[in-house]
């Protein structure tokens, strides 16, 4: 090699370098391309603090709100839209949701354009908190997050199968801390109770959550607290606290309210969950809702089913709501979240229950928009987010009528727009392959299928449980089904799964068939018909089914399994659970009619 | 330093140009400084980020540190270990008879270690849009290139002022060893919050982590901390630029 091709090299190789650049494949680039102007005009708005007095012009451009007044010249190249009767409000933030899976798209088409996480799994949340800064998502809600929960070993938070560093020593408080946010949690979410007998989950000790308040303190994030108790909430606010992420249930004393609001505590209530715990039904409404069906993505549908019995005691919605009313009384800040997708709620879809309930509590409809906009953006910081004002962020929810009056308007989303592009309304989800009435096992040779798939053992480990499943086939041609359902998951389950195919990837569509039929025989007990659809993040749909000693045909109807989407089932199991017990069960001639 | 230094004869660019090439083109004649600065980062992003990888966006984030090993690699031992044995073969004092300034040497051997970087980089991002399906904006591959690139920088400063102090003969085992503490430990290798706690303490004092963080936030992955970052890497640049400049007054002092 002569130094003159060397030499050239050294100029060569840097311009290569720098062509290369420009021709590795682009993504979506970082900002949203400057989207034509788009005006909205006589527009009602309600700017995150009130309703304007006037209908606007609202201009939107470049991602950012351009310009806002009762007369605005418009330019030729701007869309137009016509605002009459309508309501613009700032795009909507959901203060307490969980995100497993893709559901960010499914918060936006419901005007949720910012979810505030009170706890995911931290390796996930990078790329949750991705484009919140730059304004490059364009199609679903942004991120902030708690990450990972401070929880004791055993404590609630641990029952989801995340793997959690749990504590139970103030002096691991500030280097708990620190990882968290060295992970990028944006703030500290605590879990604590005051301990009580026969309590199901352990809880951390009164100086470790406080040592965890002030170490949040100390690196300038706040600490916020899921303390159902009054005892536990009053202990945290005693502590320095800075807000409560659900509502406590039992009665809440006067001076304790008093002096959360002089000291600027906010309270994210979260009735949806509460309700949906309690057994209520709101969850079914927003589900059967007209201006909700078609903007419903299967996960959503899924998450809404309410469960089949109460997890919460009768009188606890109740007890919620009479907290909130003092506390709104008493003029606490109040934010809308819902625990989304908690069963009983949706991503996006819940929040309009949520301001429905906080309005039922005693909130006014504008306090329950404030609660949903310019509150929540105040109390985390974010004062890019919650207000409609020139200059801003062109988050925006455009819904027909005036919901500063009747707040069940703003159900009525005509268009939602992030960082200044309309979010496209249309659902695009998997489709499964129709099947006709077909035998599916026998048990003749193996634990084969139809499928060409075997029965595998299926248990609550994949969520965390401790469960144990074993399937063997009987020499005379029987699937048995054995092993014990422990506590320890959030639903315990053990038995066996059959998918479509090994890797779980094909669906299947089974409107054109009418019941699942087998034969059964074992322990006497309860078992259940579980359905997992498209998303594996929800709670499985199921049905129950009683078995005794002898052989007998169970039949049972795939609308036995309302939270099911029929169009995409993904696998089904027969299992034991979730009551803990050891189980036996044999099962053949499984079919589909 | 010394001013009898002769007076530049040919133009200050072309000389530039020459050592450049000069220093490039024998670092290419040595499979010594080829093998570990090439093939270890490439080899190990095709392990961990494409082959092992898991879960999305370990492809990018991996390209994210490995880049940074692909950079800091030729940057410590291009200036480490050769100035160890120019100095004790004395190539370093011809060097200082030559028309070429001090800062032109330097420059040059910088040059040299960036433009390998170039070479890594060019084939780690070649491997994460293809096989590893890796997508980032333009602007974002552009900032990344440059976060990784500028690295090379403190790197080499802090190569040199080993390569001034350490014997030849030892030079490319500590600076093999800096290499592996750096890399490890400031979470190159593997994310630092996998670390024990101690450790996880102990990184946020390399400046491989702030460079790590750095590269995190050019593809969009940030911890927002991005003033503390950069101010922390200017710290260290400068610390290793005294460390370099008193080694240097040391070598020509004897």
């Amino acid at each position: 090699m002569s130094l003159r091709v060397s030499t050239f090299s050294v100029l060569a190789l840097p311009a290569g370098f720098l062509g290369l650049l420009f021709a590795l494949p682009g993504a979506p680039a970082a900002a949203p391309k400057a989207a034509d102007a788009i005006a909205i005009t006589n527009v009602s708005v309600f700017d995150g603090e009130a309703l304007l007095p006037a209908p606007q012009t609202v201009m939107i451009r470049g991602g950012k709100i351009e310009a806002m007044a009762a007369n605005l010249p418009i330019p030729k190249d701007a869309q137009r839209i016509d605002g009459k009767g309508d309501t613009l409000l700032p795009g909507l933030i959901d203060a307490h949701t969980h995100i497993y899976g893709d559901v960010l798209k499914d918060a936006a088409r419901f005007g949720v354009t910012l979810e505030l996480d009170m706890f995911t799994a931290p390796q996930s949340l990078r790329a949750l908190q991705a484009g919140r800064e730059d304004g490059s998502n364009v199609d679903r809600a942004d991120v902030y997050s708690a990450g990972m929960l401070a929880t004791a070993p055993g404590g609630h938070g641990t029952e989801y199968g995340v793997p959690i560093e749990t504590l139970t020593k103030p002096d691991q408080a500030q280097g708990w801390v620190d990882r968290r946010i060295a992970e990028g949690s944006d703030w500290i979410k605590i879990v604590y109770e005051r301990p009580r007998p026969n309590e199901r989950y352990a809880t951390i000790d009164q100086p470790t959550m406080a040592a965890l308040v002030a170490a949040a303190h100390a690196r300038g994030k706040l600490a916020l607290a899921h303390a159902l108790g009054a005892g536990a909430a009053q202990d945290f606010l005693a502590a320095g606290g800075d807000g409560l992420v659900h509502v406590p249930v039992e009665p809440l004393p006067t001076e304790m309210i008093e002096r959360a609001k002089a000291r600027g505590v906010f309270v994210i209530p979260t009735l949806s969950v509460q309700e949906a715990f309690a057994g209520g039904t709101q969850g079914g409404e927003v589900l059967m809702s007209p201006d909700s069906r078609a903007r419903l993505s299967r996960t959503q549908k899924s998450t809404l089913a309410v469960p089949d019995r109460p997890y919460f005691p009768a009188g606890s919605l109740e007890g919620a709501q009479a907290n909130v009313r003092a506390m709104h009384g008493a003029g606490m800040v109040i934010l809308a979240g819902t625990d989304a997708p908690n069963p009983g709620t949706a991503h996006g879809a819940s929040l309009h229950a949520e301001l429905r309930l906080l309005t039922a509590a005693g909130l006014t409809p504008i306090e329950a928009l404030r609660a949903a906009t310019s509150a929540p953006a105040d109390a985390f910081k974010l004062s890019a987010r919650g207000r409609i004002k020139a200059g801003g962020q062109a988050d925006l929810v455009l819904v027909s009528g005036d919901p500063t009056k009747d707040i069940s308007a703003t159900q009525r989303i005509k268009a939602v727009w992030r960082n200044g592009l309309s979010v496209p309304m249309q659902i695009v989800q998997a489709q499964g392959v129709a099947l006709a009435p077909m035998a599916v096992s026998d048990f003749q040779s193996g634990l084969a299928s139809a499928f060409g798939v075997d029965w595998h053992p299926t248990t609550d480990a994949m969520i965390g449980g401790n469960s144990t499943a074993k399937v063997i086939r009987t020499p005379d041609g029987n699937l048995r089904l054995s092993g014990e359902v422990k506590p320890g998951a959030f639903t315990a389950w053990a038995g066996a799964s059959l998918a479509f195919s090994e890797d779980w990837s094909a669906l299947k569509d089974v409107r054109g068939l009418s019941a699942i039929v087998f034969r059964a025989r074992g322990t006497p007990a309860s078992f259940r018909l579980m359905a997992f659809g498209e998303n594996l993040s929800g709670i499985p749909a199921e049905a129950r089914f009683q078995i005794g000693p002898e052989w007998r045909e169970v039949r049972i109807a795939w609308s036995a399994l309302p939270s099911l989407d029929p169009s995409a089932l993904r696998a089904i199991a027969l299992a034991a659970g979730p009551e803990a017990g050891r189980y036996e069960l044999e099962i053949d001639d499984v079919r589909f009619e | 330093m010394s001013l009898d230094r002769p007076r530049p004869s040919a133009p200050i660019l072309r000389m530039l140009l020459t050592e450049t090439a000069a220093s490039f083109l024998s670092s290419l004649r040595s499979p010594s400084f080829i093998l570990p600065t090439l093939a270890f980062p490439i080899g190990f992003y095709a392990l961990f980020g494409l082959v092992l990888s898991r879960g999305e966006g370990a492809a990018a984030s991996l390209l994210a540190s490995f880049g940074l090993i692909g950079v800091i690699g030729p940057a410590l031992f291009g200036f480490g270990v050769s100035v160890a044995a120019e100095r004790e073969s004395g190539e370093l004092d011809l060097q200082r008879l030559s028309p070429l300034p001090v800062w032109g040497f330097l420059f040059a051997r910088l040059a040299m270690c960036v433009l390998f970087g170039m070479i890594v980089l060019a084939i780690l991002y070649g491997l994460a849009v293809g096989p590893g399906n890796v997508r980032l904006a333009r602007t974002q591959w552009l900032a990344l290139a440059a976060s990784q690139l500028a690295s090379a920088i403190p790197m080499g400063l802090l190569g040199l002022s080993l390569g001034l102090r350490l014997p030849s003969q030892s030079a490319g085992g500590v600076i093999n060893v800096v290499f592996l503490v750096l890399a490890a430990l400031g979470g190159l290798w593997l994310p630092v919050q996998i670390l024990p706690e101690v450790l996880q303490r102990f990184a946020q004092f390399l400046p491989t982590f702030h460079m790590g963080a750095l590269s995190l936030a050019a593809i969009g992955r940030g911890d927002g901390a991005l003033w503390l970052h950069l101010g922390v890497l200017g710290a260290f640049t400068a610390l290793f630029a005294i460390l370099a400049a008193r080694g240097w007054a040391r070598a020509c002092a004897r």
